[in-house]
């Protein structure tokens, strides 16, 4: 038998024994690593799933290499006998391995023996070997592996046994990439998502369907649920973000989640840096708070701010959630303006009002800019502090600065050279030209320059009248030239007085305007400053030249109508044009520094509009050293005087106004002092035998229009009559006694003819009262009537001093009148007839005032100070008209009673302020004054309670 | 013994070297402040250079150097510093600083390197006026320097203002002081700050004015500003004339005259009472009596010490820096000013009045001063609307009312050329021995009818004269060329005159 085959049988009965138990042996090896792989891959950290890894690849690198160790042993006989029979039987092992040491060295030199001996040799040896002692290694051996690998398998068994899912768990993060484990658990059962919108929004909270749904952004999500598998560290995760549950107190878990955006949560466990996610993900979508949109009535538009008097604002807001404010806001170059119209609880969704806003406004009366002017509202949602919708904007265009003052200048200088022309063809005639003919033609030419006069303080289209102060002077001027001319005054003397005061106040009105027009221009002025100081930073060159240019613009345009303006104008204008140059040559060399510093000495400059020298002519150092000055007599004094006829005629008014007050208090007090203790008691009788006889009548409370209603009205009067006989107020309680006589008689009437149950009353008791009723009535004419008398007769010697009082005041009156009439401080005509007929009333009221008629006297007087009122006029130098929107301060309103009359009244839409100024009124009103007026005032004040 | 000898020459020039190239010792802060005070702005600006010591008072010379040299904004900047503007001075500096720049930034600068004069117009429309200002600038500095023997170093710096706010602003003068006396120019922080005759509608002597500030100046540098309010205004009244021919209506007695009355009526303002500056005191009656009294004061010490004590008492005054003027007084005239102030008055007392007959020949004064002030406004009136023969009589009218006003007469007169009427216009002139002052127009025209009478020398000292009053007006600046409303007239020859005259008659957009 060849020896090789033997040995290749041995080995090959040694493998068939221990091959299948050592691949048993393996694959409990490698189930017991992969269980405890997944136990420390668990960990989720990296070095834990490194180790976990290298485990089960230890252990299948071991086998691998057992095996290929098996297969070299096996393919060479020395190594088969030494692993299979050394082992076993030393002796005989060795005796093999010597037989095959000599079989190769045999074969390989025939000097070491007999090739055919050796082989022999070791055929004999190898035949010595027991099947048995191989067989034997071989099942031994794979004795020890199955044993191994039962070992092995039990280890795993009870490792997965112990908590199956942890294992799966370890290999589910063995196997995650980047952070994710590729196979997807159910973490949670009774799974519940749950919002809860922000607080400002007052919804209140509800579920929400996992699998996709929707809420407000900004609220907080609620996920519950109870853990599938305890002491797992679950999380609630949009992929960014990760919150971690926590225990709701009971067995459950809970996790709230902040809806900023569209998200897609996913509840997970985290394993170290693994996240084992769920199955199902929960898409929500954020619904964002929209900002609150306005609708301004007519925005967007232009409007030229010089055609309007008041700009009226209709505006609608709504929000989705709720509003907190509307805002009137007011935008004009880098100036900005917020008022706030309404506060409101953050609740109304939409909210509708609207506002006036003045020409008169004082950021109006500054602005040079366009402005845009929009109604601004915010919402609740207090996550951002509330956000802003505006809406579209109306611009007012103001007008070009000084054009108003311009053209108003050209008009009235337009009417001072109508008259120029008036004198010029009286002093130098045609020559040649017939003396009647010219004198006939002298009417016309006068009267054409009066209506210059007239027209010139006549307001056009789309332009400011002159003020109401120096349009009554050149309407009295206008007179004046028509006027037939005074005893030994020529017509032209009459036209060069005219000419002058008419040239005065023109000139007047140039100065002022020109010092109001330099004001606003120097506004401009730092608006171009600013923007030259903003050009000085490197990025903002363009905005910063934009916003000067702007301004600049706005001054060119202004420097020439200030040069319209004779005198002080001219000045300035030509001062602004300078000193634009200036800026100008700065800007040209680039030097937007001193482009701000020259364009800051402008807005100085112009914010004290006086004249570049104040001083006439001057000297050196200001000291005179020869001739002495020009002299510089005003050619006319005209205005001046009109201004102090003005003010003596206002001074006058409201000293009459304060002799009415007089007057009416001295009634009151003579009334009061006609009641007497006496008179008190008796009216009480009275008024308690008015009570005892109505009192049998219905009660009101019966159906409208029945004689039982009538008779209950009846009843009502008739009690407030006697209330007011006691108090002694004889006129309002005969007035209730008569009402109540009519109510009576009706309630007679339909209780003899009844058409109803309701009309059925007690004849008697009508009759009874309807007598106390005539009585009463009569007891408390007659009463009134001497108390009238009396008090009349108390008042007589203080209205005596009033009538003394009123003459003086009307003799006084007469004095100004003529001076308004004759002197060049003239009044126009409509001012002079009001002024006679105030004389008139107050001749009038004087007489009745003598005569002891309080009552009478008063009315007249009222009529005086009425008419007074009329024919007064404001100096030349106000100038209260809307056209004054310059920066400056407005002059307080004063009434001729020395009484405010331009206290601000909100109008009805502005809800707040009205009913503050409603409690204000009704509190002034409310308090005790005593006068004969109290009762008026009081049924004015029950009035605005209604 | 060999080798000392041998070394100590060595040493010694060892020595010498170390010595020679050790640096000199800073100059003192006081070296400084005089360089600029006395408007020698190089020597300060090297002073400054090589200076050490305290930091601050150094910043602070830097900044006075700048304002003096008219670079305020660099001034402003040097002074942004908190602890510059800690100190009264420094916030004071600091404030004209700032306001100096606003009003001369961008300023349109004409450099005169012949004549040594650099000015600044606020408004270039003034431009026109540079060749004129140059001229008498430099006739009057070259006159003053000569008389008080101490030259002004070049360039001499002349700011020319648009107002008087502006004036305030470049000078630091209170502004409601300038107002109040008619300040027309200042002369501080080393140059004449100068208010445009455009501002003023009457006009006023510009030329006076400028070389009365410039004797300030050189009076400043002279005497290292130590001179007394009364010697620099005296001395600068003295100057404003001398540098030019005497002129029709020149009154070289007013001040004398002037004084002695507010002496004898006791409206005296008093050499020692007129506060830091003329124009601030509290009327421009005041400052006018106080412009007399030192006038008077000065013309009186200089007629009894001479005219080079003038010289003298300043030098003494530079090297003495005492806190009074008496001690270089005395030096110079033996007399300490109360001394002289009492033999001043005591000559104003003894000084005979004027002459009755001077006073019978003096113009008459406003007989109506109403009628002349509205036939002046209705003629103004009806001329401006091209009723020339209204308004010629209307002009005549103010004229009966006022026949010693030049102005009416100026009036009345380029009225009659507007009718073509020439024998009116020479009637209208008038005699100008019979008007009670100069006035720009009225000369402008006498000075036409000069020239057309052959007159060439008089007809250019009466065009000079008005040129000085009132340079922008249309008449003055045009020779006397009248133009009607909207029309047009001949433009002067000269090329200055030229371009004045398109100016006034065009200004620049």
């Amino acid at each position: 038998m060849d020896p090789v085959a033997e040995l290749d049988r041995h080995a090959s009965a040694w493998r068939t024994r221990v091959a299948p138990a050592l691949r048993v042996a393996f694959w409990g090896a490698l189930f017991a690593a992969v269980v405890v792989a997944g136990a420390l891959g668990r960990q989720g950290t990296t070095a834990a799933r490194l180790a976990a890894l290298g485990l089960v690849l230890l252990v299948a690198l071991g086998f691998a290499l057992r095996v290929l160790l098996e297969r070299r042993t096996l393919l060479r006989r020395d190594r088969i006998v030494r692993r299979l029979i050394l082992s076993e039987d030393r002796l005989l092992g060795e005796k093999v391995l010597r037989a095959l040491e000599l079989q190769e060295r045999a074969g390989g030199d025939p000097n070491e023996g007999s090739a055919e001996l050796a082989e022999l040799y070791l055929a004999r040896t190898v035949s010595r070997i027991p099947q048995g002692l191989v067989v034997r290694h071989g099942e031994r051996l794979a004795k020890r592996f199955r044993l191994a690998a039962l070992a092995l398998s039990l280890l795993g068994l009870v490792g997965v046994g112990l908590d199956p899912p942890r294992t799966v768990e370890g290999l589910d993060v063995l196997l995650a990439r980047r952070g994710t484990a590729p196979l997807d658990m159910v973490w949670l059962e009774n799974l519940t998502l749950v919002v809860q919108p922000p607080p400002y929004l007052r919804s209140p909270e509800h579920h929400l369907d996992p699998l996709g749904s929707e809420a407000p952004e900004g609220s907080t999500l609620i996920v519950r649920g109870a853990p599938a598998r305890p002491g797992r560290r679950l999380v609630l995760t949009d992929g960014a973000r990760e919150v971690p549950f926590v225990t709701d107190g009971s067995d459950g878990v809970v996790a709230r989640f902040t809806l900023d955006r569209d998200l897609t949560l996913r509840v997970g466990a985290r394993f170290g840096d693994v996240l084992i996610r769920e199955p199902v993900p929960m898409p929500v979508t954020a619904l964002p708070d929209a900002v609150p949109f306005v609708l301004l009535h007519g925005a967007p538009n232009r409007v030229e701010l010089e055609k309007i008097e008041r700009l009226d604002l209709s505006y609608i807001a709504t929000d989705d959630h709720g509003l907190r404010e509307i805002d009137l806001v007011v935008r004009s170059g880098g100036r900005e303006e917020r008022r706030v119209l309404e506060k409101l609880d953050g609740q109304a969704r939409i909210e509708q009002g609207s506002q006036g806003l003045d020409v008169n406004d004082p950021f109006l009366r500054r602005v040079f800019l366009p402005v845009a002017v929009t109604i601004e509202a915010r919402d609740n949602d207090e996550l951002e502090g509330g956000r802003w919708g505006a809406s579209s904007a109306i611009t007012l265009v103001p007008p070009e600065i000084g054009a108003i003052e311009a053209a108003r200048y050209k008009r009235v200088a337009r009417a001072r050279g109508a008259a120029v022309d008036l004198l010029a063809w009286l002093v130098d005639p045609p020559s040649g030209a017939d003396p009647k003919a010219l004198a006939a033609e002298l009417p016309e030419r006068r009267h054409d320059a009066a209506n210059a006069l007239r027209s010139a303080t006549q307001r056009e289209q789309g332009e400011q009248g002159v003020p109401a102060g120096l349009a009554s002077f050149l309407l009295g001027q206008a007179r004046r030239l028509e006027d037939a001319d005074p005893k030994g005054v020529t017509p032209g003397a009459r036209a060069e007085e005219v000419v002058l005061a008419v040239d005065g106040a023109v000139r007047g009105l140039a100065a002022r305007d020109a010092q109001s027009v330099a004001k606003r221009l120097g506004d401009a002025a730092e608006e171009a400053a600013d923007g030259y100081s903003e050009a000085q930073n490197p990025e903002k060159v363009k905005r910063g030249t934009e916003r000067a240019d702007v301004a600049l613009a706005v001054l060119d345009v202004g420097a020439e109508n200030l040069l319209v303006l004779e005198g002080l104008g001219g000045d300035l204008g030509s001062v602004t044009r300078g000193e634009l140059r200036r800026i100008r040559r700065a800007v040209g060399e680039k030097s937007f520094l001193h482009a701000e510093l020259a364009a800051r000495h402008l807005a100085a400059r112009l914010r004290r509009p006086l004249p570049s020298f104040a001083a006439g002519g001057g000297g050196v150092e200001g000291g005179q050293h020869g001739a002495p000055r020009q002299p510089s007599e005003e050619p006319s004094q005209a205005d001046k005087r009109f201004d102090e006829l003005a003010q003596e005629l206002n001074d006058l008014t409201r000293e009459h106004a304060a002799l009415i007050d007089q007057v009416e208090h001295e009634l009151e007090d003579a009334g009061e002092a006609a009641k007497t203790d006496e008179l008190r008691r008796q009216a009480a009788e009275h008024a308690e035998a008015l009570r005892q006889a109505v009192q049998d009548l219905p009660r009101s409370g019966a159906r409208e229009g029945s004689g039982r209603a009538a008779a209950g009205l009846a009843r009502d009067h008739a009690q407030a009559m006697a209330e007011r006989l006691e108090r002694l107020e004889l006129g309002s309680a005969a007035e209730s006694g008569k009402t109540a006589r009519g109510l009576l008689d009706e309630a007679q009437k339909k209780a003899l003819a009844p058409q109803s149950a309701a009309d059925l009353a007690d004849p008697a008791a009508l009759d009874r009262a309807r007598g106390a009723v005539e009585r009463e009535l009569a007891w408390a004419e007659q009463l009134k009537q001497k108390m009238e008398q009396d008090a009349r007769e108390k008042a007589k010697g203080q209205l005596g001093e009033a009538a003394d009082r009123e003459r003086s005041i009307e003799r006084r009156l007469g004095g100004m009148a003529a001076r308004a009439r004759q002197s060049e401080a003239a009044l126009p005509e409509t001012s002079l007839e009001q002024l006679e007929k105030a004389r008139g009333a107050m001749k009038s009221a004087a007489s009745e005032l003598g005569a002891g008629r309080g009552e009478e006297g008063l009315d007249g007087q009222r009529e005086a100070q009425r008419m007074l009122e009329q024919g007064g006029s404001e100096r030349t130098t106000e100038d209260s008209g809307p056209q004054q929107r310059e920066s400056r301060e407005p002059s307080p309103g004063r009434g001729d009673k020395g009484m405010d009359t331009r206290a601000p009244v909100p109008g009805a839409d502005e809800q707040h302020r009205a009913l503050e100024f409603r409690k204000r009124v009704l509190e002034g009103l409310g308090q005790e004054r005593g006068g004969r007026l109290d009762p008026a005032i009081r049924r004015y004040a029950e009035g605005l309670l209604e | 013994m060999r080798r000392f000898a041998f070394a100590l020459p060595v040493a010694l020039a060892f020595a010498g070297v170390v010595a020679a190239a050790r640096p000199a010792p800073p100059p003192p802060a006081h070296d400084i402040s005089d360089a600029i005070t006395e408007i020698d702005l190089e020597r300060a600006r090297h002073l400054l250079e090589v200076g050490s010591g305290d930091a601050t008072a150094l910043a602070l010379e830097r900044a006075r150097l700048a304002v003096y040299a008219g670079d305020c904004d660099a001034a402003s900047a040097q002074l942004s510093a908190p602890t510059l503007t800690e100190s009264k001075e420094g916030a004071s500096l600091a404030a004209l600083a700032k306001s100096c720049a606003r009003a001369t930034a961008a300023g349109l600068v004409v450099d005169d390197v012949e004549h040594g004069i650099t000015l600044r117009f606020q408004d270039d429309a003034d431009r026109v006026l540079a060749p004129f200002l140059l001229r008498i600038a430099a006739r009057a500095r070259d006159r003053v320097a000569a008389d008080v023997g101490v030259e002004l170093l070049r360039p001499l710096r002349i700011e020319v203002v648009r107002d008087l706010f502006s004036l305030s602003a470049v000078s630091g003068l209170p502004l409601t002081a300038a107002e109040t006396t008619g300040t027309l120019a200042v002369a501080r922080w080393g140059r004449v700050i100068f208010l445009s005759p455009r501002a003023t509608p009457l006009g006023f002597p510009w030329q006076d004015t400028l070389a009365h500030e410039i004797t300030h100046l050189i009076v400043t540098r002279a005497s290292r500003d130590r001179a007394p309010l009364w010697l620099q205004e005296g001395v600068a009244k003295r100057e404003e004339t001398r540098w030019r021919p005497a002129r029709p209506f020149d009154d070289p007695n007013w001040s004398d005259m002037t004084a002695r009355s507010a002496l004898l009526a006791g409206r005296g303002v008093g050499l020692d009472k007129l506060g830091p500056s003329i124009a601030m005191l509290p009327t421009p009656e005041a400052a006018t009596t106080a412009f007399a009294e030192v006038s008077s004061f000065v013309k009186f010490w200089l007629g009894e010490v001479g005219p080079a004590a003038l010289e003298l008492l300043l030098l003494d005054l530079r090297s003495t820096g005492a806190e009074t003027p008496d001690p270089a007084l005395k030096t110079v005239s033996g007399y300490s000013l109360a001394e002289w102030n009492t033999l001043w008055r005591a000559n104003l007392r003894e000084q005979p009045p004027r002459d009755p007959r001077e006073e019978a020949r003096k113009p008459l004064p406003v007989k109506d001063p109403l009628r002349f002030a509205r036939g002046s406004r209705l003629g103004d009136l009806l001329l401006a609307r091209g009723h020339f023969e209204a308004a010629r009589r209307e002009f005549q009218t103010a004229l009966d009312a006022a026949p010693a006003e030049p102005s009416i007469h100026w009036r009345l007169a380029r009225t009659c050329l507007l009718l073509g009427d020439r024998a009116g216009f020479r009637a209208a002139l008038g005699d100008r021995d019979k008007l009670r002052a100069a006035d720009a127009g009225w000369l402008a025209l006498s000075s036409r009818a000069l020239r057309e009478d052959g007159h060439t020398a008089e007809a250019a000292d009466a065009s000079e004269h008005a040129l000085g009053l009132d340079p922008l007006l249309e008449d003055v600046a045009c020779e006397g060329a009248v133009r009607p409303p909207g029309g047009s007239a001949p433009l002067p020859s000269d090329p200055d005159r030229r371009a004045l005259c398109e100016s006034a008659r065009t200004p620049p957009p």
